[in-house]
């Protein structure tokens, strides 16, 4: 009991023990105990250490030699007897050793106690502090994807610009041919209002192309959700066709059907392709420069069902390649074989990838060209991908 | 507007070439729609005919300058109008090297593309005819005989009937009988007109 007031049930045992003490005493003046009277007093006086406070104890130690002095003075052996004053004596001190001895264990099972509260507070303290570089560095990896995922749209503006400017060409031309098939009386009702439908859907897409993009930039929070493989891809391949058919590359999809779905942050894991795509495209135009004859302009994307419980998405180029060293290194922050852009890319993809419990792999594909395949896990059962690094 | 010529419309995107035909046929100018240079290429090769081409230049698997390149090398002269994106105009000027019509940055104005398509057309008529023409000197020009044949190249230059006479030591007789059955062969009707048909028979 660390309690700095007495409780009730501390109060209770001392009066108990005084009451056990006054019926010794009794005994002690109406039988001539003289010898061994000490021993109830020492086996109440332990009660009392052990069950209520060291205070409440200690008054009842001083009680007890009261009343061992009272048991001698009032005997009815005699006060001459030395006996009896040897035996008085010894129980006096026995008493207060013990008393002295208890308390001592007593304060030191308190300390103990003191002392691993205040050891489990500062743990607690540590893993807070813990969990809190935890969740900022989880902010920082997802502001540092977001950064990415914004460069990565700046470099292909380009394409983007061409891509947008197709649906509005097609508007405006169809818009003048109405009006001037108008003018010459050849416009129908039905011809109208099949130009008018198609202007409208080419509006759209123009929008869906905006939408896209700007879902794909926007910084957010990581959410998850199940997705089909398949169509991440498929959505990918639309943002990032424009900057490929500005080199003369064809994307080619080898998509397996009825694939199970996984439990990913769609804008995360399209990251992570068109990330793969682009730098596919970026080593075909460095070969392509390097070596004009060479006829190689297609990169390939595969999905399948790697195991029960993984899909893998391949992608495939037909560029430089790399040497071992370079693929050694590939993933690393800041490595890049190219003159343009931080090499952050495929850090931030693997680092994505292993927050899915997936990973990402490379390699070379023969003539020539590196082939980059990642595994995703299907949603089948829910898994908890925290990377708790104390748990580990 | 012949009905001869026919406009080629080539361009990988389908609302773009949707809309393409859809302002020839409010002008009502015959058109053909292709969805990329290799189906465009398979059918114009065996039937080259009048008229002219709006291309994109980026398309993929055949661009629109591999596409103008195999028209050069088949010797195939139809007037091309490319139709470019944005930032394409390093492209465009190749292309315009290479012998290209004209070019036009998307979006563009109907007015513009038809004006030019007009002039292409034009152009490829002209050519043509020219063509025919030049093959048809060439012809009668083959059934000359090689004192005939002397005797032309010797007019053309200038030189009076006299002077042909004593350069072939010949008489200015024979000079002159031999040089109408040139014009007659020739179907010249004037030295002007003799003078420009050997042009034309060696031009290109």
């Amino acid at each position: 009991m660390n309690n700095k007031k007495i409780s009730l049930g501390a109060s209770a045992i001392a009066l108990y023990c005084i009451f056990l003490m006054s019926l010794f005493l009794v005994f002690d003046l109406a039988v001539p105990l003289g010898i061994s009277a000490g021993v109830p007093y020492i086996a109440v006086v332990l009660i009392a250490l052990w069950s209520t406070s060291l205070r409440l104890a200690i008054y009842l130690a001083g009680i007890c030699s009261v009343f061992i002095v009272l048991g001698y003075i009032y005997s009815p052996v005699g006060v001459g007897s030395w006996q009896v004053l040897t035996n008085r004596t010894l129980a006096l001190f026995a008493i207060w050793v013990t008393a002295i001895l208890v308390m001592r264990w007593k304060t030191a099972e308190q300390f103990n106690d003191r002392f691993q509260r205040q050891a489990e507070r500062e743990r607690d303290q540590y893993i807070s502090k813990l969990r809190q570089a935890e969740e900022e560095a989880k902010q920082n990896r997802e502001r540092l994807a977001h950064v990415d995922r914004v460069s990565a749209m700046g470099e292909m503006a380009a394409g983007i610009a061409h891509e947008i400017n197709q649906p509005l060409t097609a508007i405006a031309t169809y818009t003048e041919a109405c009006q001037r098939m108008q003018k010459n009386g050849m416009l129908d009702e039905a011809d109208l209002n099949s130009i008018l439908g198609k202007i409208g859907a080419q509006a759209h897409r123009a929008g869906e192309i905006i939408r896209h993009l700007r879902s794909f930039v926007k910084k957010q929070e990581s959410q998850r959700n199940s997705t089909d493989c398949n169509q991440l891809v498929r959505d990918v391949v639309s943002l990032t066709t424009p900057e490929a058919k500005l080199h003369n590359i064809a994307i080619q999809l080898d998509l397996a059907p009825d694939l199970p779905a996984v439990n990913v942050d769609v804008v995360q894991i399209q990251q992570v392709i068109l990330n793969l795509v682009n730098n596919g495209i970026d080593s075909m135009v460095e070969a392509a420069t390097a070596d004009p004859q060479h006829e190689a302009n297609v990169i390939e994307i595969k999905t399948r069902l790697l195991t029960r419980d993984a899909i893998e998405i391949a992608i495939k180029d037909q560029g430089m390649g790399m040497s071992d060293d370079v693929a050694h290194h590939i993933f690393d922050p800041f490595f890049t074989t190219k003159v343009k852009g931080m090499g952050m890319g495929l850090s931030i993809s693997r680092s994505i990838l292993k927050s899915h419990g997936g990973s990402i792999q490379v390699r070379p594909v023969a003539p020539r060209g590196s082939l980059f395949y990642i595994s995703l896990p299907t949603a089948v059962e829910k898994r908890v991908f925290q990377e708790d690094v104390y748990e580990q | 507007m012949s009905s001869e010529s026919t406009v080629y419309i080539v361009d990988d995107d389908e609302a773009v070439r949707d809309a393409l035909g859809f302002l020839m046929k409010s002008v009502g100018l015959p058109h053909k729609l292709y969805e990329d240079g290799q189906k465009f290429l398979d059918v114009y090769q065996s039937a080259p005919s009048a008229g002219c081409l709006i291309l994109d230049i980026r398309m993929p698997n055949m661009n629109g300058l591999e596409l103008q390149e195999r028209l050069n090398t088949r010797g195939m002269v139809l007037p091309i109008i490319f139709i470019t994106g944005h930032g394409d105009v390093p492209m465009a000027v190749q292309a315009m090297q290479l012998g290209a019509f004209d070019f036009l940055q998307k979006p563009f104005r109907d007015q513009d593309l038809l004006d030019r398509v007009q002039m292409a057309i034009e152009q490829d008529k002209q050519c043509r005819d020219d063509q025919l023409e030049k093959t048809e000197i060439i012809k009668r020009l083959e059934t000359l005989t090689d004192r005939e044949r002397e005797i032309f190249n010797c007019v053309v230059e200038g030189k009076a009937n006299k002077v042909i006479a004593i350069d072939l030591g010949l008489s200015q007789r024979t000079i002159e009988i031999h040089r109408s059955h040139v014009m007659e062969k020739l179907q010249a009707g004037s030295l002007a007109n003799l003078v420009r048909m050997c042009e034309k028979a060696k031009s290109n």
